[in-house]
């Protein structure tokens, strides 16, 4: 048999006495009620409400029960209580009258208001409230547990993302090792003149550095960003890119760079490099005969300023229906190989940087195909525009811009070849 | 009779996605004189392998788009049925099941590739079978 704990709020000592005199037996037989009793009138100079705090956090009650003659005072006990016990509910017991005029206020609609000519009533009210605070609880401890599940699906995902790679990885450093194992190989045999034996060194050393690059690309991916940093977006599109340059080399995947924008963005840069990753792997899964990648980077200073980033392929596409689903839990279309975690993730982590993600995606033959939109806007996301970085920053960044935009002047994928 | 010495240059295409690799295998056989043409990437592959007769065709099987290299192996096969195919494997990723290729060669080092290429040539590179040192 479970014990209902009782926080009284006693501002009426006779009230009081009722209350207990009822409540202090078993309750309808199947619980045991036992009040722990806090007197509004003993309180000390601080005030009651200031008691009530103490006396709050040691009880870990399960139901208040407010108990004053006065509707102003059983009100203010109540909500008081309430306050400090947020998921618990409050009982008001009272006179007949106060009970009608606080039935009149609205703010008390909602709330059990037992008078004493129907004292019999109260045990079912505090069992009602207790079962009430059981509910709240359990939904709290849910939510609790769903918000570990979800931090633990985050981080799983992560993992996944750089275990696809792997093997991707895995061959992007075998290969330059090879290469220098094979030019070693030539460099030490004798009858190699020394300019020759020189270049091939000049060439190994070239591949190791090939693959130091390889490796602190793959580390900057996988590091754990603790504080939110002013990170390059284009510069984390680029990261995301080079992840992928194997797979989209291999798929004959042309990449078409259009950048707009060398805006910085307020973020955990671990988390965008995630989002780019996971748009390009879905975008290379999505064009196992080879296309297009466009990546657009773009931003509007009006009145709210935004920062757009367009992710879109020439692949299979999805449907309206399907298209609608992507970014729920759990949703593939990749049978078996899909997780379902990949565009949930992007979600999750756009949202969590002030952001919106919107798909767009067609089938129609010839002109099939996906757009990812992400939007960054005022007030939600923070980011630093071209006009806001530093002249210096930008006199650096300039060059990135200068590079890409080259790719820029065909702009041929826009929104309006998607229908969905 | 000079035992080890090649009698004319075997022609061989090395197919492969990493131009660096492809490079420094190009060196490594032309070092050991063989006529070496390369083809970076699927397509390029199988045209090259198309216009130029050759004795020795090296793909490596998971380079080439991931497990195409044994997809382009079966399309070279299918246009000329006696081609001699090389498919090199990564020792970690085990030998392909079904491979339409002559011979596998692990990719274990640069001594081993050309010892057992000069086997699939019938010993027209001048390798040094004798050499001490590199594996």
């Amino acid at each position: 048999m479970t014990a209902i704990r009782i926080l009284e709020v006693v501002q009426d000592a006779e009230l009081s006495k009722m209350a207990r005199g009822i409540l202090g037996g078993d309750l309808k037989g199947t619980r045991e009620a036992r009040a722990h009793f806090y007197d509004a009138r003993m309180a000390g100079s601080g005030g009651w409400a200031e008691t009530l705090d103490e006396e709050a956090a040691a009880v870990e009650a399960d139901v208040i029960l407010a108990t004053s003659r006065d509707a102003d005072t059983a009100a203010a006990l109540a909500r008081a209580a309430v306050e400090k016990l947020q998921e618990v509910p409050a009982v008001i017991f009272t006179t007949p009258e106060a009970k009608a005029e606080l039935l009149k206020r609205p703010e008390f609609a909602g709330w059990d208001v037992v008078s004493v000519d129907e004292v019999s009533r109260l045990p079912f009210s505090v069992m009602r409230a207790a079962e009430l605070t059981e509910i709240r609880r359990r939904e709290i401890k849910l939510q609790e547990e769903l918000g570990q599940a979800k931090t633990l699906l985050l981080k799983n995902q992560k993992s996944i993302t750089v275990g696809r790679l792997l093997g991707s990885i895995a061959h992007e450093i075998n290969n330059p090792l090879e290469a220098v194992a094979n030019l070693l190989y030539l460099a030490q045999r004798q009858s190699v003149a020394e300019r020759d034996a020189n270049d091939c060194i000049a060439m190994a050393e070239k591949e190791l550095q090939r693959v130091g690059d390889i490796t602190r690309q793959m580390l900057s991916f996988h590091r754990e960003s603790r504080t939110v940093e002013d990170i390059l977006v284009t510069g984390a599109v680029e990261t995301g890119l080079a992840l992928f340059e194997t797979r989209l080399r291999h798929s004959g995947v042309d990449v078409e760079r259009q950048y707009r924008s060398v805006g910085c963005l307020t973020a955990y840069s671990g988390e965008l490099r995630q989002v780019f990753s996971n748009l390009f792997a879905n975008s290379v899964d999505a064009m196992p005969n080879g296309g297009r990648l466009i990546v657009r980077v773009q931003e509007r200073l009006g009145a709210i300023p935004t920062l757009c980033i367009t992710v879109a392929d020439t692949g299979v596409g999805m449907s309206r229906g399907v298209a609608k689903q992507v970014g729920e839990l759990f949703f593939t279309t990749k049978g078996e190989t899909g997780t379902g975690l990949g565009m949930w993730v992007t979600r999750q982590l756009v949202e969590k940087n002030g952001g919106k993600m919107r798909v767009y995606s067609a089938t129609t033959e010839g002109r099939s195909g996906t757009v990812f939109r992400i939007v960054f806007s005022e007030p939600n996301a923070r980011f630093k525009s071209k006009l806001e970085l530093k002249a210096e920053e930008s006199m650096q960044l300039n060059r990135v811009e200068e590079k890409s935009l080259a790719g820029s002047e065909k702009d041929g994928l826009g929104p309006e070849m998607m229908t969905a | 009779m000079v035992l080890g010495i090649s009698v004319y240059q075997p022609l061989v295409i090395v197919i492969n996605d990493d131009q660096s690799l492809l490079e420094s295998r190009r060196m490594l056989l032309e070092s050991c004189g063989a006529k070496v043409s390369t083809a970076c990437g699927e397509i390029m592959a199988i045209h090259e392998a198309i216009l130029h007769p050759v004795d020795l065709v090296l793909i490596d099987a998971t380079n080439v788009g991931w497990e195409h290299g044994e997809k382009i192996c079966g399309i070279v096969r299918g246009i000329r049925p006696d081609q001699l195919i090389g498919l090199l494997v990564q020792a970690e990723c085990g030998v392909p099941a079904n491979t339409s290729a002559d011979r596998v060669i692990h990719r274990t080092g640069p001594r081993r590739m050309l010892v057992e290429a000069n086997e699939m040539l019938k010993g027209r590179l001048n390798v040094d079978l004798w050499q001490n040192g590199n594996t």
